[in-house]
């Protein structure tokens, strides 16, 4: 048996719920009690409470301000077993909002990934919006003139919703957003940091990941260098374009920017780092999180000194993507940009 | 009633039918402490909106509901272990990986805990659920094409993780880091 999806399947053969009876119960119990998942308190409820809110500001998972009153309960309240959540929220259970802060370096853009966690059974999410403290609302696929817009908003079926906005500092926000069957949540409010503490922290965190060094293995003179994605595969629906960073092992650890730039009309099968790389298939790519890395290996060649960029196509046959992909000015080097504004 | 629910008779049939996949896929991604509970609000959520499915296309829909679910966990734990990172709150956040809570003696299993998420989840899919390759994109919400691309490639790094030791020098080619290394 060396098929290892069959030794997968052997290893959770004889894997089932302890109790099927007191599974179904739990099952019958939560649907009594008006529970569904991502909808903590019930359709019905009218509850007014604290959204959990985490702003996550772009590399190295730095933690801006958030609002922070609860986090979402793991079991169900009103199942038998389990403690009574006290209400926090109406659906979704929580909403995460990302902030992506290379766009800002990049675009004066922020990307706020608002997470709508619903129940994963579908794209139920429809109606969307952004409140400014000066009172404009943001519509869900609408442009508004003036110096903040929604660029993009779309779902997913596990209720991602992303938008761009233009980045004002210490600009409070705040978000409410309703699936297409619920009551939607309590507002919350957050509050960008300023630009130059983002700045700041981006490049304290690129800082921290630093250049990693990788001597090529003996006789096999495969030079790995960390690929770290700057954006989330759901942002690479909506923007057209990721940014990855190929910090080269060489002994002068010099780090150089390779920009992937996708391109969501062309149906290419693979990752073109040159004609000497392997392929990178679009599924892993889209798989990846922020901060994943990839290793890609150049067997007998050495890494290039200096600053270089790559164009990169890959295909893209796994989801639509309604329009065309944006174009993005993301400079070749957003240190020095950073830096100077700093 | 629901807008598209079923009968308490249906959800007990589709319970009988189902229950051990979609258990399995949710202990093969979150452990034993968490898979019963997902595994009873994937049957929830079926409850209110299964009876639009078509009969044949249930299973994968009870699976990428299960898969919606358990990355929603998944999630809030990463939410919580980042809080707790950054603010170094040890006691109230911490918890553990619970896919760290399955038994690792097995080697598979051992073996499945060094990929990536999403390795995880396509190969626990097709070998909890034993999917088509169709119904696995319709689980995976992406084509039956790239469906089977990912399953290949996770399928390969599944191979190369039981048939070689974690230690090894890189190969050439594109190779993902575990999550673990982050």
């Amino acid at each position: 048996m060396t098929d290892p999806i069959s030794r997968l399947e052997a290893a959770g053969a004889g894997v089932r719920p302890p109790d099927r009876a007191a599974t179904f119960a739990k099952t019958q119990a939560g649907i009594a009690s008006g529970y569904r998942p991502g909808h903590q308190t019930g359709r019905a409820a009218k509850v007014t409470g604290v959204v959990v809110a985490v702003a996550v500001v772009g590399l190295g998972g730095y933690f801006a301000a958030a609002s922070l009153g609860g986090q979402p309960s793991p079991t169900p309240p009103g199942i038998a077993g389990t403690p009574t959540a006290t209400p926090v929220n109406t659906s979704p259970t929580s909403v995460q909002l990302k902030e992506q802060a290379l766009e800002a370096l990049a675009a004066d853009n922020l990307v706020w990934t608002i997470d709508l966690w619903g129940d994963a059974s579908g794209p139920d999410w429809k109606t969307s919006w952004l409140t400014t403290t000066d009172g404009s609302v943001m519509l869900t696929q609408s442009y508004t003139e003036g110096d903040i817009y929604l660029e993009d908003l779309e779902h997913e079926s596990d209720g991602v919703i992303t938008s761009t906005v233009v980045h004002h500092p210490n600009r409070t926000w705040s978000t409410q957003s309703f699936p297409a069957d619920s009551e939607g949540i309590t507002p919350f409010t957050t509050t960008i940091p300023k630009r130059v503490a983002l700045l700041k922290e981006l490049i304290e965190a690129a800082s921290d990941q630093g250049v990693e060094s990788k001597p090529p293995g003996e006789g096999a003179a495969a030079w790995c260098f960390p690929i770290t994605l700057e954006r989330l595969p759901t942002e690479m629906t909506k923007m057209g374009a990721i940014e990855a960073e190929i910090c080269l092992d060489s002994t002068t650890a010099l780090p150089v920017l390779f920009t992937a730039t996708y391109n969501n009309q062309a149906l290419r099968n693979a990752l073109l780092l040159s004609s000497s790389q392997p392929n990178l298939y679009l599924p892993d790519m889209l798989t990846q999180q922020e901060g994943d890395c990839w290793e890609v290996g150049l067997p007998d060649q050495q890494p290039p000194a200096g600053t270089c960029q790559a164009s990169v196509q890959w295909s893209w046959a796994t989801r639509s993507v309604e329009r065309d992909p944006l174009a993005l000015a993301i400079p070749p080097d957003y240190r020095q940009v950073a830096l100077e504004d700093l | 009633m629901p807008r598209a629910g079923i009968t308490e008779e249906e959800l007990e049939d589709l319970f009988r039918q189902h229950v051990d996949s979609v258990y399995r896929h949710c202990w093969f991604s979150l452990g034993e402490l968490e898979a019963d509970d997902v595994t009873s609000e994937v049957f929830i959520v079926a409850w209110d909106k299964i009876g639009s499915i078509p009969d044949g296309a249930r299973r994968a829909w009870l699976l990428s509901v299960a898969r919606g679910l358990v990355a929603n966990r998944l999630r809030s734990r990463k939410a919580r272990q980042d809080l707790a990172k950054q603010y170094a709150i040890q006691a109230a956040f911490q918890e553990p990986d619970p896919a760290e809570a399955i038994a690792v003696a097995d080697d598979v299993r051992s073996a499945l805990l060094t990929l990536r998420r999403s390795d995880r989840e396509i190969l626990t899919l097709v070998a909890t659920g034993n999917l088509s390759q169709a119904e696995l994109g319709k689980a995976l919400n992406c084509t039956s094409k790239a469906a089977g691309v990912r399953l290949s490639r996770a399928r390969a790094r599944l191979d190369q993780a039981l048939n070689q030791p974690p230690q090894g020098d890189p190969a050439p080619g594109i190779r993902p880091r575990m999550e673990a290394a982050r």
